[in-house]
């Protein structure tokens, strides 16, 4: 119904990082049936590729482009051509993020710099550049960047560190941007979800020990789909959340405010 | 083939607003409204203001009910929500906005003014979501409750060490009835406004002394308006919503923790 138009997009540029995995691909389709050009990015030129054509034949505009989220040089590259493109930027959705598990007393320099580059400065240097263009406009954003209930919570006996440490450091990023940038109007906000049924997570799902253990912890007694994530990103790039800067937003069926 | 429902639509919903007569209630009722809620209009003082808002939401094409009751009164929260619960339809969804709130310093403040203010702001939110809940639960139905916070949750002012603690309380609160209730169908967050823009903060906005110096904490350097809080609201009530529980986030502009 919202017959005040409070959740459309009608007319704004969205750029969703990592926009062809299970969370992106969902953001990239409710973005574009709000009524926002959709820019799908990620490593994979082929995906990138296929998910804006798919957008594309349900009648959206879209545009894809790869990029390598370790060199800034490209990232800056990366959005600066879908601003072009499109002529503005007005959103951006960083769903890049990676995991690497090792044990605590056994990480590598490697590969704690691995999970440190994908999850947390590639994130300061995506939202910089979007920040850029949305500055130079004068007309505001919204930036969601996607964190995990690691954010908040470890997790025992697991090789977690690296990722809890980039995902614990994403939320005080986005608070420290959203209040360098609020007098430019743009809003920068991390949703934070437990597992979603993706094909990322696939194998871990696919153990019966691991899902029952893991859905006997979260009292809504199942795993996010993934359009309840895309769903709570339109709230969060909608004029719906005007008011809210700086946040950190669990969606995870009520399991971090249990543990 | 069903027409698909629209995102974050409302339609067909019975939502109760407790202290909705003005303020950030009024705005909930509002937005609710536009996107598709039936309302009834809690209060307690204001009935000429209860009946102005119920017949706005009227004039959205929606149904409206103004009810009083005292939050904090068993009985009175329980005729009103068999009231409105026959009256309006099978209650979806409560937001228990109602609140009180004096600034007193804490070496000048009586049993009675603790005990009154605490009995509004949090054990009146606990008392309506149970009574919510188990009608409910006993109808075999599912529901929404968000429960309304304050900046203050995560912010000293002075003055504020009886409403403080009920603010962050209803954290607690939230968490714990998400935790019982979510496995029974019922999610529970928690929205916490900041400055926002109502005859409760008046006294703020004309103060030239105090609003530059509030306003200067608050990244986005403006105070919020009540529908800014009441679309935050709907979001959390809605579908769409629907792995959200046992959250609380702050909807203040960019103000506590920094």
């Amino acid at each position: 119904m919202a017959p005040e138009g409070l959740f459309r997009l009608d007319g704004k540029a969205a750029l969703v990082t990592g926009g062809y995995g299970g969370i992106g691909e969902s953001v990239c389709r409710t973005l574009a049936a709000m009524g926002a050009r959709v820019a799908v990015t990620g490593h994979n030129a082929d995906k990138a590729t296929a998910c804006a054509e798919a957008l594309r034949g349900k009648g959206h505009e879209a545009y894809a482009t790869p990029f390598d989220a370790l060199s800034v040089a490209d990232t800056r590259r990366m959005v600066d051509e879908v601003a072009g493109h499109f002529g503005r930027l007005d959103i951006l959705v960083n769903c890049v993020g990676l995991q690497r598990e090792e044990k605590a007393e056994e990480v590598t320099e490697e590969r704690f710099d691995l999970v440190f580059d994908v999850n947390l400065k590639s994130a300061m240097f995506q939202a910089q550049a979007a920040a850029r263009h949305m500055i130079r406009q004068g007309e505001g954003g919204k930036q969601v960047h996607i964190g995990s209930v690691r954010t908040l919570l470890a997790l025992r006996g697991r090789g977690y560190a690296a990722y809890c440490a980039t995902k614990g450091g994403l939320a005080i990023l986005c608070k420290q941007l959203a209040a360098e940038w609020a007098p430019h109007k743009i809003n920068v906000n991390v949703l934070a979800p437990t597992f979603v049924r993706t094909q990322q997570v696939a194998n871990y799902l696919s153990d019966p020990n691991f899902y029952n253990s893991l859905v006997s912890r979260i009292p809504l007694g199942r795993i996010a789909e993934p359009d309840e994530v895309s769903h709570a990103v339109l709230f969060f790039v909608s004029r719906a959340s005007d008011f809210i800067t700086g946040q950190t937003l669990y969606l995870d069926g009520g399991i971090t405010a249990t543990q | 083939m069903a027409h698909a429902r629209d995102l974050f639509d409302l339609s067909g919903r019975h939502a109760l607003v407790t202290g909705a007569s003005r303020g950030i209630g009024r705005g909930i009722a509002e937005v609710f409204a536009e996107e598709g809620a039936d309302v009834a209009v809690n209060y307690v003082a204001c009935a000429d203001k209860a009946e102005d808002v119920a017949a706005w939401v009227r004039g959205k094409g929606r149904r409206a009910i103004t009810v009083k009751a005292d939050v904090a009164n068993r009985g009175e929260v329980e005729a009103m929500t068999d009231r409105v619960w026959n009256e309006l339809g099978p209650i979806d969804i409560l937001v228990n906005n109602a609140g009180i709130e004096t600034i007193v310093p804490f070496l000048e403040l009586t049993d009675d003014q603790w005990t009154r203010l605490t009995d509004v702001n949090l054990r009146g939110e606990w008392l309506c979501s149970q009574v919510f809940c188990k009608r409910v639960v006993g109808a075999g139905r599912k529901g929404s409750i968000v429960n309304i916070g304050s900046v203050q949750a995560g912010k000293v002012l002075p003055g504020r060490t009886h409403y403080a603690p009920t603010k962050l309380g209803l954290e607690a609160l939230t968490r714990n009835m998400s935790a019982e209730m979510t496995p029974l169908g019922i999610r529970v967050n928690c929205v916490h406004p900041g400055l926002i823009d109502t005859d409760m903060t008046a006294w703020v906005m004309k103060r030239p002394d105090l609003l530059p110096g509030i306003l200067a904490q608050i990244s986005l350097g403006r105070p919020g308006e009540s529908r800014e809080i009441g679309t935050v609201v709907a979001f959390f009530a809605s579908e769409e919503a629907s792995y959200l529980t046992g959250q609380s986030i702050h909807v203040d502009g960019g103000w506590v923790g920094k």
